[in-house]
């Protein structure tokens, strides 16, 4: 293993460095469809955290037991679980958002990130080192998320988090809430951070 | 062996913990999930059947129909869900109408996930700063003797079932229109098919309101007096000598509500028909309290087996050769807790609306 | 006829999968850098979506309704997925050698295809009968199978193009995919 590092940068790295959506690209269908607004980013997001903090840290306990040959089967049967969790939990206090969100919430199951993560950290790291990988990771999601569903909500709505932001005079951009500016608004975020990354490394 | 056996063993072990788990999370949840799609369906009837003080659900042919009656429990409404695709999903819609069909007093759009800004203001249209809910409004006491038609850029007809389509998402304003004239229809026709009930042979599923069901059971000039809070429909001669008193009463048979119309003789001493207006019980075998098709005594054995009953003694409840003097009557071979349902009915209503109707009659 | 004949056109075109539904983008952005490589991808998704429609249908009505388990609808179709996955895998290469090399080393990436388990799910969302799922399930794969090899096609010329630095690889991808959504959403109204 490489040499360890501290347990604050494991959860920095998932914000920037190794962001999910931004530099891993992973992700990216709930980031695509479910970002036309503030609120169903952030949800998007929360329910992602609770899964993925969840299953790592059931992943990373049970590592030595797993046998390696069936390790991806029983992953998948663990993070479903909690995804349905999630699903259920939403529908049953915040059905509003669930109906907004729809069947991409039982998607998250097929989210690289969250079998990545298992794969790549959890199933090899302590449970402590690994739920603070999954925070970081999955916060660094629901920020990317976040902002996403933001700028498209403001720019096709005029409002954020449904505050309205813009001047009454503001003709909203509909694209931006509907398919091609989910694609435009991300490509252009990718670009961004590529720019500011760079500039950082100078 | 032994590194297949750990193979299956774990992952038998993870497959039945997550089972169980999500079984009681189910458990957990289930309630909650439904009782808030029921909180969404109670304010969406009460906004779609604003006069109504109470509805009453209830499944006729398949077709789920919110009966709305007024503070008199006169029905004054119907409400039903129309369903179908729209643009690119489903449409579900609850329709409010007044309670002969012919007038649309509100719709409610339940469900959709139509192009977002655009086939959305089928619900709500953010961008309309008068009324962002313009489209559904626009079915509010719309006439609809004829089907719905929608216009384009033009003044809707509201008197001709006119409605105006949104600019830019034709189809899915066309699509409402469509799902609603066509459950419509389909409803009319069942509406019409079971208000009346004497021409239903087997009325599996009865009756859309007292006030539309009992006129055509008993004779059109049979009068309705109240004593006590109990409803009695009253015969009378031409010399105006009452001959025949009747009332409904229910209760709770195998696995549905039984509701019986009872017709007596003036003294209440003999039962002269008896009538099940409304049962859901299992078909082939409590539903044979109406329709027996096996049976050599013909078909409707088992309620004709009440006319001309003396009712002085409470009726009972036998397995094989009922004495009719006794207030004996024979209950159904397989459907014996229906039949006896059916006897502790009668038996409960008859004394109850003796008492009030004898007593009021001496006074 | 006239239903599946919707079905079909709606999930190849006015709902298509990855620039509508923003289903299956992972492989849309990994694998669509040249054609063959894009045809071969779409081929496989198409073959296994077609085959998961079919078995969850299956399974939805006679298990999981059946036994009144929807709840473990998400868990099940997953496992179903996988499973499938590796069979089909097996068979083909028991089967045909050049099926194998065209559509072998894609099948394993196919089990985190989000688009696989989304036909699953919408399928039972619709409720659509049997034949109609089979249908869906192809359609939506045919649906794939267009938008990767166009994206394909586009990204082999943009090799040749001068992308300012920072949005090379796939900021641009992106971009372009939006493009082709804004294209796909002159189908909407078709149907």
């Amino acid at each position: 293993m490489a040499k360890k590092i501290t347990l604050s940068r494991e959860f920095l790295k998932g914000l920037w460095d190794e962001n999910p959506v931004l530099r891993m690209l992973l992700g990216l269908c709930p980031a695509l469809a479910v970002t036309n607004s503030a609120i169903n980013g952030l949800s998007m997001g929360l329910a992602v955290i609770f899964t993925l903090v969840m299953s790592s840290a059931i992943i990373s306990l049970a590592r030595n037991i797993i046998p390696k040959e069936v390790r991806i089967p029983t992953f998948i049967i663990v993070i479903a679980t909690f995804v349905t969790i999630a699903d259920k939990m939403l529908a049953a206090y915040f059905p509003d958002i669930s109906k907004a969100l729809g069947p991409f919430v039982p998607l998250i199951v097929v989210n690289c990130i969250i079998l990545g993560r298992q794969e790549a950290f959890a199933s090899k790291n302590s449970v402590s080192r690994a739920v603070i990988d999954a925070f970081g990771m999955s916060i660094g999601f629901t920020i990317t998320l976040t902002i996403l569903g933001s700028v498209r909500e403001l720019l096709g709505v005029g409002t954020i988090f449904a505050v309205q932001i813009m001047p009454d005079s503001f003709e909203p951009w509909m694209v931006m809430v509907l398919q091609p500016g989910a694609f435009l608004t991300l490509g252009l975020m990718i670009g961004i951070s590529n720019w500011l990354n760079a500039k950082r490394a100078k | 062996m032994t590194k297949s056996y750990r193979l299956i063993l774990v992952l038998t072990m993870t497959a039945i913990l997550s089972g169980l788990l999500l079984s009681f999370l189910n458990l957990h949840t289930k309630p909650l999930i439904e009782a808030h799609q029921n909180n969404v369906l109670k304010s969406a009837l009460s906004s779609v059947l604003p006069n109504s003080v109470k509805t009453e659900e209830k499944m006729i042919e398949n077709q789920q129909f919110y009966f709305g009656y007024d503070k008199q429990n006169r029905m004054n409404g119907i409400a039903f869900l129309a369903e179908g695709n729209g643009f690119q999903s489903k449409l579900r819609i609850l329709v409010g109408m007044d309670e002969t069909l012919t007038q649309i007093v509100k719709i409610k759009i339940l469900e959709q996930k139509e192009t977002p800004g655009l086939g959305t203001k089928i619900e709500t249209d953010p961008s309309s700063k008068s009324d962002s809910e313009w489209f559904p409004n626009q079915f509010d006491n719309l006439n609809v003797q004829q089907s719905i038609s929608y216009v384009k850029n033009q003044e809707a007809d509201k008197s001709n079932g006119e409605i105006m389509a949104i600019t830019g998402a034709t189809i899915s304003s066309k699509a409402v229109v469509d799902i609603i004239n066509a459950t419509l229809n389909k409803n009319r026709e069942i509406i019409r098919r079971n208000t009346d009930l004497t021409a239903v042979s087997c009325p599996a599923v009865a009756g859309v309101s007292e006030n539309v069901i009992i006129p055509n059971l008993i004779a059109e000039d049979s009068e309705i007096i109240v004593i006590e809070g109990k409803s009695y429909y009253i015969n009378r001669d031409n010399s105006g000598k009452v001959t025949r008193v009747a009332f409904t009463a229910s209760g709770v048979g195998f696995q549905s509500r039984i509701k019986v119309l009872v017709c007596m003789n003036p003294d209440f001493s003999e039962i002269q028909s008896l009538r099940i207006l409304e049962q859901n019980e299992t078909p082939g075998c409590g539903t044979r309290i109406i329709k027996d098709i096996k049976n050599e005594m013909g078909q409707e054995w088992f309620i004709k087996q009440f006319n001309g009953l003396k009712v002085t003694q409470p009726v009972t409840c036998v397995e094989k050769s009922p004495k009719k003097s006794n207030g004996e009557v024979q209950a159904i071979s397989g459907a014996t807790v229906s039949s006896e349902t059916i006897v502790d009915i009668l038996n409960n209503s008859i004394r109850n609306y003796r008492y009030s109707y004898l007593k009021q009659k001496a006074n | 006829m006239v239903n599946i004949f919707i079905i079909f056109l709606s999930a190849v075109i006015v709902n298509n999968y990855v620039l509508v539904n923003f289903l299956g983008i992972c492989p849309f952005i990994g694998v669509s850098k040249k054609i063959s490589p894009a045809v071969s991808m779409g081929m496989a998704t198409t073959f296994v979506m077609t085959l998961t429609s079919a078995v969850s249908w299956l399974i939805n009505k006679y298990i999981l309704e059946g036994l009144n388990l929807q709840f473990l609808q998400t868990v099940s179709f997953i496992l179903v997925i996988a499973s499938l996955v590796q069979l089909v895998e097996m068979f083909v290469k028991k089967i045909s050698k050049p099926l194998y090399d065209a559509l072998g080393i894609f099948l394993p990436l196919i089990t985190t295809n989000c688009a696989i388990l989304g036909v699953a799910l919408f399928l039972v969302l619709k409720e659509y009968n049997f034949i109609e799922s089979i249908i869906f399930g192809f359609s939506a794969g045919v649906g794939f199978t267009l938008a990767i090899v166009i994206m394909a096609g586009i990204r082999e010329e943009l090799e040749l193009a001068d992308v300012p630095e920072y949005f090379k690889g796939a900021a641009i991808t992106m971009i372009v995919a939006g493009c082709l959504a804004l294209a796909f959403m002159g189908f909407s109204g078709l149907i």
